[in-house]
Parts: structure tokens; sequence; C-alpha cells
């Protein structure tokens, strides 16, 4: 499974392959990094169908992650990829926002990596 | 003296050819280019008494209708005369310099030239010049509120006026004390002597004094509330000024009459006449009348309930007060600033202007009360005066009839002496009885002083909280608009803080099992990876910790300790701050920044929670800007702002910085662009801005840091604001 993480922190990267380093090493999952939306969607249009998950962060400088969400919604469509947003602020119009733009789901920063493990195999499965 | 003549032929030839006074003052223009050319065309025509008698009758004439014509003129007649030593010309051309100073409001360089031109007069004994100098000393005395000195001056005037039998100078005299009684609030006495004038104006058809009649018995009925006979002489009036062409008078007469139509219920016909006022007032540049007619405005539109029109002329008004710092009109302006505001639901600015006027309002009073015991004291010793010149007068009386009747001389003399000495003790006794009166007056003023001080006192203290809490409160907004950026900027670094840490607890546990393994190297290899994320913990740590302190010293009072700051860090961290609050806060938002940080900037000696205020403020505005020119649907238009830093020199050799926030909005319209600093002054949608943060960053940078703030602005292009700081050790 290729998960596509999209945030404008850098130490997101390190952070996650430690975090999932047991199911990369298992190869049940391969992640990918881009740090900003525009850089999401040249992967995307570069890497067609590749990424099955895409995780993204919604406050970023340039593209937001709820525009990267649309278009990827709207552009990749079958199947289109499943997209998770991750948001350091979470409230209600945030979610009602993303809900409304096609989001798969909802997390919130500081992100419980256990939680969202359960989360990635439940969508995955 | 070849510069000087050059000079004022330029000045003839400027006032010759300038189309405007062309078709103003034809008459006029024409009377001087004929003076011109008749006496340019001799030799030593400047030497020539005659040449400078005509100029000054011209320049006398232009002193109403174009004062800075008059300025000019009599400064280089002035200097004709002293190198002929022609003092009366001389003399004149001073006065003439009086009444355009007096026209244009100045009325203590109008005085000190009337005393130079006055002490000339009485060292050559010109006595109808001294007259004149008398009467307008008398106006320009009047025009300062001092009244006793005001009607000492006319009396003169008028006695020296009566004994040349100067009738059209005896009627402007006898105008001249009726407007002191009238603004003593005598008006029957007022009228009584406007009435006297202008029955002497209309016996030898002077319609200068027949039109100042009118106006002036106008404006008395117009104060007892009699509106209708009010219209009617001011109206009389007004026609003559199109005769004479007398603007200041045309100027006062509309802006009185446009009052009488408002009291009438004439809105319209108000309007019209205040509009009228308003550009004869920009004409003669009588900044008193613009102010007083854009003021006039305001009310009428108030009433209608065009509050847009209404704070637009009043703001005007209130600028134009605070320029010639006439307090009457300030305290005016700001009264009818809380009104439309208060109309407008406007509680804040409302509150500020009632305060201001309040202010003013009590410190008018106070110099009033202090005026009228001064003037009391004064009066007291001009009725002594008038005492003494009354007896002087009856014993000449006595001495004449003494030469034409030998035999009734002694019988009358003995008669005068006795009407005298009775008249005398008379007013000996009424004088005494008036010295107790206004002793009496004096003890009351000074208690009614000490009221009014304690009651400024109070209402000093009530604005300084007041002024207080409005500072707090535009605080506690901008924290308002940082919040969503505390949060996005704490939330993140928290992320890792969190992660990492769980993180390094499994690390540890697995390091431990491969070292019971044997396994070193994969020991060692984990090791270095909780080395790294250890390191990652206490970076974001420290980002988090630094934004709370941030906004902790955004929320608190100034310390006003200026300590060494890194301007770029500080930039930064609120160019961040107001960035990312915006983007949580409207999704829809975005925008391209641009930094341009110049790393040889350093640390510079500041106030950093202030300073962080004032480019929070700017950038916050930007943003506003650039969001809002993008949501006006432009094709093609990338919102954009920048901020950038730049080590500066001044001229002096002292070294600095400058800031600069760009945006490529709108820009601000030039009419608004000196308003932009002056508090509550807003140009976002009502409860959208208090109006307070550029004039709070303008303080902060100017009072607070000895800094500048500017702003260069193209309508259409953008705006970029500069802040200059000095680096003071």
């Amino acid at each position: 499974m290729k998960i596509l993480v999209v945030d404008d922190e850098k130490d997101i990267q390190v952070l996650f392959e430690q975090r999932f380093r047991k199911e990369i090493k298992s190869g049940e999952m391969e992640l990918v990094f881009a740090f900003s939306g525009e850089e999401a969607l040249v992967y995307m249009n570069q890497h067609e169908h590749e990424a099955v998950l895409i995780l993204s962060d919604i406050n970023m400088p340039g593209m937001s992650g709820l525009e990267l969400l649309q278009q990827i919604k709207g552009k990749f469509e079958k199947p289109p990829p499943i997209v998770m947003m991750i948001t350091a602020y979470g409230n209600d119009d945030n979610y009602n926002e993303a809900m409304k733009c096609g989001a798969d789901d909802f997390l919130t920063k500081p992100v419980d990596f256990i939680s969202l493990k359960a989360k990635l195999k439940a969508k995955i499965v | 003296m070849r510069v000087k003549l050059l000079g004022f032929l330029f000045l003839m030839a400027v006032i010759f050819y300038c189309p405007v006074l062309l078709q103003a003052q034809q008459t006029d223009m024409d009377s001087l280019n004929k003076v011109i050319k008749k006496y340019t065309s001799t030799v030593n025509f400047e030497k020539d008494t005659n040449y400078i008698n005509t100029i000054n009758e011209l320049a006398f004439k232009f002193s109403n209708i174009n004062p800075d014509t008059t300025i000019l003129l009599g400064q280089q007649l002035t200097a004709l005369c002293e190198n002929i030593n022609f003092q009366k010309g001389k003399a004149e051309a001073l006065k003439n310099m009086g009444l355009a100073y007096n026209v244009k409001g100045n009325y203590n360089q109008a005085l000190s030239l009337y005393a130079e031109a006055l002490a000339l007069c009485e060292k050559i004994g010109y006595l109808k010049g001294q007259a004149r100098i008398d009467h307008n000393i008398g106006i320009a005395f009047s025009n300062l509120g001092n009244y006793s000195q005001a009607l000492e001056h006319y009396f003169k005037a008028l006695k020296l006026r009566e004994k040349l039998d100067d009738k059209i100078g005896i009627s402007s005299s006898v105008n001249g004390i009726g407007s002191i009684y009238f603004v003593q609030g005598k008006y029957e006495d007022a009228k009584e002597k406007y009435l006297r004038a202008l029955k002497i104006s209309e016996e030898i058809n002077y319609k200068g004094g027949i039109e100042a009649g009118y106006a002036n018995i106008g404006e008395v009925y117009f104060r007892q509330a009699k509106y209708a006979e009010a219209e009617e002489n001011l109206l009389k009036s007004l026609t003559l000024t199109k005769q004479t062409g007398n603007k200041e008078t045309m100027c006062f007469i509309s802006t009185l009459l446009a009052s009488v139509y408002f009291k009438q219920g004439k809105n319209t016909e108000a309007i019209a006449s205040y509009l009228q006022a308003k550009k004869k007032a920009a004409e003669i540049g009588s900044q008193e009348y613009e102010c007083r007619s854009s003021l006039g405005l305001g009310e009428v539109y108030l009433q209608l309930n065009e509050n847009n029109k209404a704070l637009l002329y009043v703001q005007e008004a209130y600028k134009t007060a605070k320029e010639i710092r006439y307090k009457e009109l300030i305290r005016d302006c700001n009264e009818m600033l809380s009104r439309i505001y208060e109309k407008d639901g406007q509680g804040l600015p409302a509150l500020f202007h009632q305060k201001q006027f309040k202010l003013y309002a009590d410190s008018i009073n106070n110099l009033e009360v202090e005026k009228k015991a001064v003037n009391a004291a004064a009066e007291y010793e001009y009725s002594k005066k008038e005492i003494l010149l009354k007896a002087e007068q009856v014993k000449k009386d006595a001495e004449f009839q003494k030469q034409g009747n030998q035999q009734r001389w002694i019988l009358f003399s003995i008669f005068a002496a006795l009407v005298s000495s009775f008249v005398v003790i008379g007013l000996i006794f009424r004088s005494r009885q008036k010295e107790k009166s206004a002793n009496r007056l004096l003890q009351h003023q000074n208690e009614e002083i000490e009221k009014q001080k304690a009651k400024v006192e109070f209402t000093l203290n009530d604005l300084k909280a007041t002024q207080t809490q409005l500072i707090q409160s535009e605080k506690m907004a901008s924290l308002g608009e940082l919040t969503a950026g505390i949060a996005h900027e704490i939330q993140n670094p928290l992320n890792f803080v969190n992660n990492f840490s769980e993180l390094n607890v499994e690390l540890v546990g697995e390091m431990n099992q491969e070292l019971k393994n044997g396994n070193i190297e994969n020991a060692l290899a984990l090791a270095a990876d909780i080395e790294s994320n250890e390191q990652k913990i206490n970076h974001h740590g420290k980002r988090a910790d630094a934004i709370v302190k941030g906004m902790l010293q955004h929320s608190r009072s100034s310390t006003g300790i200026k300590e060494p700051t890194d301007i770029n860090a500080l930039a930064d961290e609120y160019l961040r701050l107001s960035y990312h609050g915006l983007r949580a806060k409207d999704k829809t938002f975005n925008a391209t920044i641009n930094t341009g940080f110049d790393e040889s900037v350093g640390n510079i000696k500041i106030i950093p929670q202030d300073i962080g205020r004032v480019i929070l403020n700017l950038l916050t505005n930007a943003f506003y800007v650039v969001d809002e020119k993008k949501k006006s649907g432009i094709a093609d238009y990338e919102p954009t702002v920048s901020v950038s830093t730049s080590p500066i020199t001044f001229p002096s050799g002292g070294r600095g910085v400058e800031i600069r926030v760009s945006d490529n909005g709108n820009g601000i319209p030039q009419k608004v662009l000196d308003k932009i600093f002056q508090p509550f002054f807003t140009t976002k949608p009502t409860g959208q801005g208090t109006g307070l943060g550029l004039s709070l960053s303008y303080d902060i940078i100017t009072k607070g840091h000895g800094g500048e703030l500017k702003v260069e602005t193209k309508e259409g292009n953008g705006t970029t604001f500069i802040i200059i700081l000095p680096n003071k050790p």
C-alpha cells in the first residue's frame, strides 16, 4: 500500500518513517512525501493511481490541503484515492468543510498513531 | 534695489496676468494695469509718492478680496517708502498688510503691524491714518475677544473721525461699537448702534456701510430668533455684496443665511447657501469660514439622515479647525462627530468625541471665566477714564461760553461747575459702586475657576482611563486575530514532541532487547535514532515555548524597556502567526508571501512587544486588502504580501533599520490618505476593525521609538508601509 503524506513540516517524514518502521520493513506499507499541495499534485500526475491513500495537512502555504483534496477527488476518479485530512486547527468548521470537499476522514494534530494505524487498516481492508 | 524693483515688476506681472483674478476683479486689475503703464514709463517712478499712494489704495482694495496680494504689495511698498523716507506711505502700507492678516485670521501679526503704523502716524500727525488704524485695532482686539480694548480703540477712532467730519469713518466706528455690544449679548444696544451707522451710510450712499449695516442687523435678529427679519436683512446685504465684490462679507452672510434657513427648516436653501460660503471662503483663503460652512453642511445632512455625507463634511471641518487651532470650532466639530457616530450606532468613536467635546467645552469655559474677570477689571478702569473725559468736556464747554458772554459766563460757569460737581460726585459714587460689584464678581469668578479646574481634572482622569481601556480593547482584538495562528503554531510542534517522545519509549525498549540479544550494532543504530529524536523534541518544544511567550508579551502591557532584538526573527514570527491565523479562519484565503530579510540588520534596541504589534497590524491590514481585491474577481490577480528589512544610515551618521510591509491591493485613495493614522478611522465594515490599529502603531513608532511610519501608495496598485527605527544605544 503506497501512502502519500503531504505536509509543509519537514520533520513529518522522519516521524512517519519511524512510526511505521515495522510496516515499511515488512513491505506492508510504502511512504512517499510531498511538502506542499503543488508538489503532491505533481506526484499524483506523474504516478497516477500508485498512491491509494493520501494523508494531507490542511494549513499549508500556497495550495491548501482542502484545495488539493478537491483537485484529487475531481481528477483521479477511477478509483479515487482515499484522502485523510490532518490539521493542527481541528475545529468544527474545518471538519465540515473537509467532509463537504469529499474527505474520507479527519484527524487532528498531535496525531494519535495507534488510532491512525487502526483507521488505515479499516480503510484499506 | 534693482533686485527689489525686478521682484516688484514680476509681482505686478503675476497679478496682472492671473486669469482668475482678471475675471474676479477686472475693474481693480484694470486700474492696476493703468497705474503700471502710466508710471513705469517714467524715469524714477519708484520714487514717485503719487505712484506709491495709488498702489497703496489698490492694495487696500485687495485686502478683503485677495489678502495675499495685499501682503506682497505691502512688503514691496514698505521697502520703496523706506528708500525715499516716505513715512505716510509706509504707514498706509503697514496698515493694509495688517488688514490683510486680519482677514486671514492672524490677529497678532495684524496688531503688530498696526502698532508700527500707528506710531508712524502719531509721529507725523497724520490724523486720518491714525483714526483708521485705531478702528482696525478695535477690530483685531474684538476678534481676539478683548472687548474693553476693542471699545477703547473704536471710541478713539470715532472721536478722531468726528473731529475730521469723516462720515464713512463715523459709520464704520459706530458699527464697530455695535459689534462689541452684540458679542456682549446686549442685542438692543447693538441694534441701536447698527441702525445709526446704517442711517449715516444711507445718507451718503456708502455701499460698504449699508452692506455691513444690513448684515449686522440680520445677525442681531438671528440671535433674537426672529428668522424672517433676519432673512430679509441678510438678503438685502447679500445683494449689495454682489455689487461691492466683498467676498469676506459674502462668506459671512452666506454662512449666516444658511443657518437662518436651517432654523426655518429650509434644508435645500441651507445647503446651497453653505456651499456658496464654502466656495467663497476657499477663494479668499479663510479657513475659519471653510470650517464653519463644512460644519454647517454636516449638521444639515445629519438632520436629513445622510450620515455618510455628514461625516465627510464634519471630518473635513474638524481637520481644518485643528489646523487653525480654533478651540470653539474644534469643540463644535467634536460635538457634531459624537452625534453622527451615535446616530450611526458606533459607540466607541461617539464616546471618544463626546469626551473631546467636554474637554474643549470645559477648557473654553475656563478661558471665558478668566476673560470675564479681566474684562470686568478693565471695564472698571475704562469707566474711570470715561468720567475724566466727560469732566474735561464740561470744562471745555464752560471755557467756550466764557468767550461768548462774560456775564452769562459767570452765571453759567457757576451753574456748570455745580452741575459738573454733581456729575463728578455722582459718577465717582457710581464708580465706587461698580468697584465693589467688580470685586464681588471677581471673588465669585475665582470660585467658579476653582470649580471648573476640579471638573477638568476629573474629566482628564476619566479620559485617561477610557484611553487605557481602548488600547486594551485594541490589543485584545488583535490577539483574537492571532488565536487561530497560535493554535496552528503550537499544535504542530506538539505533534512532534508527543510522537517523538512516545516513539523514543518504544525505541528504548527495542534497544534493550537488541542489547540482551547481543546485537550491539542494531542497538547503536537505535541509540542514534533516539538521540536524533531527542534533539527534535527539544527543538519543537522550544518552538512552542517561543510562541506562548510571544503571545503573552503581546497581551500584556508594554514594559517600556528597550532590549536588543532580532528584527528579522520578530518580523518572521508575526508573519507566520498572522498568515496562519487568517488561513485557519478563512479556508478560501491565500496569498503569496515574499520575504527579504537582510541579515546585516542584526539586533536593534526596541520594545519587542510594541514593534511586534505594529508589524502584526500592518500585516493584518495587508492580508485583508489583498483578499478584498481577490474577492472582487479581478482576472489573473495574485494576492502578494512582502516583508523586508534593510539597514540604513541617517544623514546625522546614526544607524537604524527600515522595515517595509507591502501589498498589491487596491491602494489607499488620496482622499482618505491623511486620515489613516487618525484614531477610529477605518475603511473596514462596522465591527471588523477598531480603527485604532494604525493610530496606535503610529504612536508606538514615533513617540515610543523616535522613528517614522510612512506610507507610499498608488491607487489600484498597492501600498507600502515603511517603518524607520533608529538604533539608539
